[in-house]
């Protein structure tokens, strides 16, 4: 039997946070992971292998297109197996990282999975180990949604998991959902070599997003890639020896394609049923969401639950600053989770990125707003890289201006999307932005601009309306 | 089958657009007949609306705040009768039992799709602090944790900083004023005013503010009076000082036109009424009302003491209507039954003219050879000066007095 203050079972990035910070504050502290490493899906099989893989896919595609430059290098050579050693490198590099920061703080690691005995007890599967805690943060996930009608056995079907191996380069791939997971993949693996297909059912790519800030990626893959299939909807998926045999039922698409390797990257799922947290009396929702309050409580007043298991988005970065608030609540002080936005971040070439609301959203929450959208095209450092697409869109409030909603799609758009982040959060107004001077020429002057264009005082465009 | 009956509001006087400041039933109420169901409001009274049958609310057709008018439907109650026969039913269905989550989620394709859906959130009475970021003024995020810690509400904090920001010295002002007002030796509670007080709280600033008022103040013998209530008492009739003042007040009006009179709303003409209606104001548990007692010359001492009685009465258990508060000509507030010498009574706009009384007190009064003791009658007149002068004001008073003194000239 194991005595702790404080067991966090995950170790993602959620996870971990919890358990440093709990360490930090003075508990101690076990963390339990299933897998060898630390770090969870986002440092392993996730956010930061994927990352490194579009690197490597940045990289090929900005050498390819320095012709434009009056550059010519000779078609890429790709070594797969140093391709992959790099991207390993890189998550080894990090959960080391972790490790260390684990054993600096003192917090026990354990290797297993942890199933719920009771309110203050789990056992480790498969052994006898029995963890006896006061406070327990449950920070286990979510998984790849599998469906049944994908043959999964055949391991030319991949998850996202699998395609992050990269045994091979395929080429025809098929991408089963135009998600953020799908069109990332759809990067690497064409600039790998690889011929993409993908198909969506939705109406457009990444469909939570505003469909202007897509569209710019959309119009750049649209001519790169095969086919991208809109409101197309797989029916069928057989593996035959000549490859994987889809059937799709969609306006454009062929009834039937043939494909070598087909990635299905549509949705994760939360891991609350696999814990066994009823016996501890936790709620588990029909989907296998844990519910948790603004503290981070679930109903078990002892029991806290963080991460991609309480709720969409299932985001890195909502998970750690949940997990904070998790520890603090647990060491006695007074925390909450009130952030106002959570920013999402699509890696493709350009990037996407929106935060706060999106306009869909203030549609349909009857909210009225002014909008500034500011074409790439018009700016200096966005041409002078070479790329003329993009978009930066802020929304504000019609009455006070204050700033609702970002969205950028451009290259670097992960990097950029902060400064509205950290604009919502302190309540800035379109005046605020276009007055703070931004280095000229930066990417991120578009932000600027996209206020002066709602405020009617850009000067880099002729002014549609709004003239102030 | 139980049919549905309508309750539309019934005829509340000439009255359009009222406000509706209270909803007294539920969906699913059992009402009885004459049992309450809103409460509404005018700029002059309030008044609960009853129930005109018994029966179950199966809806409820206005909210709070809404205006309604003669004839406007307020909600739809099944009468009893008919819910007995449906009593036969059960009413209570068995809940089906929750599904049992699957151990592996049901996902279609269609979930290529998430909807953006906000973190599912427990209940949020069981979070111990607060996270109220749903204030008027923008807080930082440093703020909402200063807030947290101090455990203010947001929502409480009106922001000092630019554009309305809550400033953290916001925050500590706000505490501060807790802790120095607050604490446990000058405690301190928060009463919201009654509507009543509200609403005539406005309205008396408005007189307070737009009337130049002066107070003529004088007192009275009333030892003929008394004697002569005395004797009625002694006879079983009840009368009190106020009867008489009503009287005598209703018998100077006739003499002086302008106090019975109200100013225009331009202040530009002066309206004489030719009737008589005074009002008296009364003090209520909820504050203070006036209602009005009518064509006070033709009725008899005993009738205006049986009338004041009545009105009252209704007045403190407030079933005054708005009409019972109208069309006043000169107001008469009376604090003698409770005490003191004197008082500056605010006009009733668009009253002229209001009399304060005070306590009797017996006073030595100097009969030209002895200190004699006597009933002596505080009173209190306060005129608004752009219509009445000094001398004219001074001239009621002593005509009052007059009257008041010898009650044998009411009967002129």
């Amino acid at each position: 039997m194991i005595k702790t203050q404080v067991l966090v079972i995950g170790s993602g990035p959620g996870g971990y946070t919890a358990a440093f910070r709990s360490a930090d504050l003075g508990k101690e502290v076990v963390l339990v992971e299933n897998h060898d490493n630390l770090g969870g899906v986002c440092l392993n099989v996730g956010c930061i292998p994927s990352k490194s893989l579009l690197h490597t896919a940045q990289v090929i595609n900005e050498a390819k297109s320095a012709n434009q430059l009056g550059v010519n290098f000779a078609s890429p050579k790709i070594d797969i197996e140093g391709v992959r050693k790099n991207k390993e490198a890189t998550v080894n590099k990090l959960t080391a990282g972790i490790n260390a920061l684990a054993k600096a703080r003192k917090v026990k690691v354990l290797t297993g999975y942890a199933k719920f005995l009771s309110t203050n007890q789990v056992k480790l599967e498969g052994t006898d180990d029995i963890i006896e805690f006061e406070h327990c943060v449950i920070a286990a996930g979510s998984r790849v949604t599998k469906l049944p009608m994908f043959p999964f056995e055949d391991e030319r079907v991949m998850d996202s998991t699998d395609a992050l191996l990269l045994d091979d380069i395929p080429k025809r791939l098929l991408i089963v959902g135009g998600g953020i997971i799908g069109l990332e993949m759809a990067t690497i693996y064409d600039a790998l070599g690889s011929e993409i297909t993908i198909v969506e059912l939705g109406e457009q790519l990444i469909p939570t997003a505003d469909k202007d800030i897509i569209n710019p990626l959309f119009k750049r893959i649209k001519k790169i890639y095969s086919n991208i299939f809109l409101n197309t909807k797989v029916t069928k998926v057989t593996a035959i020896k000549k490859g994987i045999k889809v059937s799709l039922e969609g306006k454009d698409a062929p009834k039937i394609d043939t494909f070598d390797k087909v990635l299905v990257s549509i949705g994760r799922s939360p891991n609350g049923n696999l814990l066994d947290a009823k016996k501890a009396g936790v709620d588990i929702d029909k989907d296998g969401f844990i519910a948790a309050n603004r503290q981070m409580k679930t109903n078990v007043d002892n029991i806290f639950a963080i991460g991609d298991i309480v709720g969409q988005p299932m985001l890195a970065h909502k998970a750690v600053h949940e997990a904070k608030v998790a520890a603090e609540v647990i060491c006695g002080q007074k925390s909450g989770f009130d952030a106002l936005t959570i920013p999402s971040v699509a890696y493709t070439d350009p990037e996407v990125a929106w935060t706060g609301k999106t306009e869909k959203e203030l549609k349909i929450e009857g909210i009225k707003f002014k909008k500034g959208v500011f074409p790439w095209a018009a700016s200096g450092r966005s041409l002078s890289i070479g790329r003329s697409e993009g978009i930066t869109k802020g929304l504000f409030d019609s009455e006070t201006g204050k700033i609702l909603g970002m969205g950028i799609c451009g290259t670097n758009a992960g990097e950029l999307i902060s400064e509205a982040s950290l604009a919502i959060e302190m309540g800035c107004d379109m005046t605020d932005i276009a007055l703070t001077v931004h280095a000229h020429p930066t990417l991120s002057e578009t932000t600027a601009f996209a206020a002066e264009i709602a405020e009617g005082t850009i000067t880099d465009l002729m002014q549609q309306k709004n003239k102030k | 089958m139980p049919t549905a009956k309508n309750v539309n509001l019934p005829d509340i006087g000439d009255f359009d657009s009222v406000d509706v400041i209270e909803i007294l039933v539920k969906i699913s109420d059992f009402v009885k007949e004459n049992d309450s169901i809103i409460t509404l409001e005018t700029d002059k009274a309030t008044m609960e609306i009853p129930a005109p049958f018994s029966g179950q609310v199966t809806n409820i057709a206005i909210k709070v705040g809404d205006k309604i008018s003669h004839g406007d439907l307020i909600l739809t109650v099944e009468s009893d009768s008919e819910l007995a026969e449906s009593d036969s039913e059960p009413s209570v269905k068995l809940k089906e039992p929750e599904p049992e989550p699957e151990p592996e989620p049901e996902v279609s394709l269609e979930d290529s799709t998430p909807a953006k859906d906000k973190p599912k959130k427990l209940d949020q009475k069981k979070e111990e602090i607060s996270l109220d970021t749903e204030s008027g003024s923008h807080a930082s995020p440093s703020i909402r944790k200063l807030a947290r810690e101090l455990g203010v509400s947001l929502s409480k904090i009106s922001g000092s900083g630019q554009k309305g920001r809550i400033l953290a010295e916001d925050l500590k002002s706000y505490v501060k004023q807790i802790v120095t007002t607050g604490n446990i030796d000058d405690e301190v509670e928060i009463l919201p005013l009654s509507r009543i007080k509200k609403i005539s709280g406005k309205h008396l600033t408005h007189c307070w503010s737009t009337i130049p008022h002066v107070t003529q103040f004088d007192e009275v013998n009333i030892e003929q009076m008394e004697q002569f209530r005395q004797h009625q008492k002694e006879r079983n009739i009840k009368l009190s000082p106020v009867v008489f003042i009503m009287k005598a007040v209703v018998q100077v009006l006739k003499n002086h036109p302008s106090f019975n009179a109200s100013l225009d709303e331009n202040s530009e003409n002066l309206v004489i009424k030719k009737y008589f209606n005074l009002g008296i104001a009364v003090d209520t548990p909820n504050g203070l009302v006036v209602p009005v007692v009518r064509d006070v010359g033709k009725k008899s001492l005993i009738e205006l003491a049986e009338e004041l009685k009545e009105t009252s009465e209704r007045a403190r258990e407030g079933l005054l209507k708005p009409e019972d508060m109208r069309n006043a000509g000169f107001t008469i507030s009376s604090l003698g039954g409770i005490g003191g010498t004197q008082f500056t009574p605010i006009i009733n706009s668009p009253e002229v003219a209001i009399l304060g009384v005070s306590r009797t007190q017996i006073k030595p009064i100097w009969n030209g050879e002895s200190f004699e003791p006597t009933a002596i009658l505080p009173l209190a007149l306060s005129y608004d000066h752009r219509v009445i002068d000094g001398a004219e004001a001074a001239r009621f008073m002593a005509d009052l007095n007059q009257v008041l003194r010898n009650i044998t000239e009411m009967l002129l």
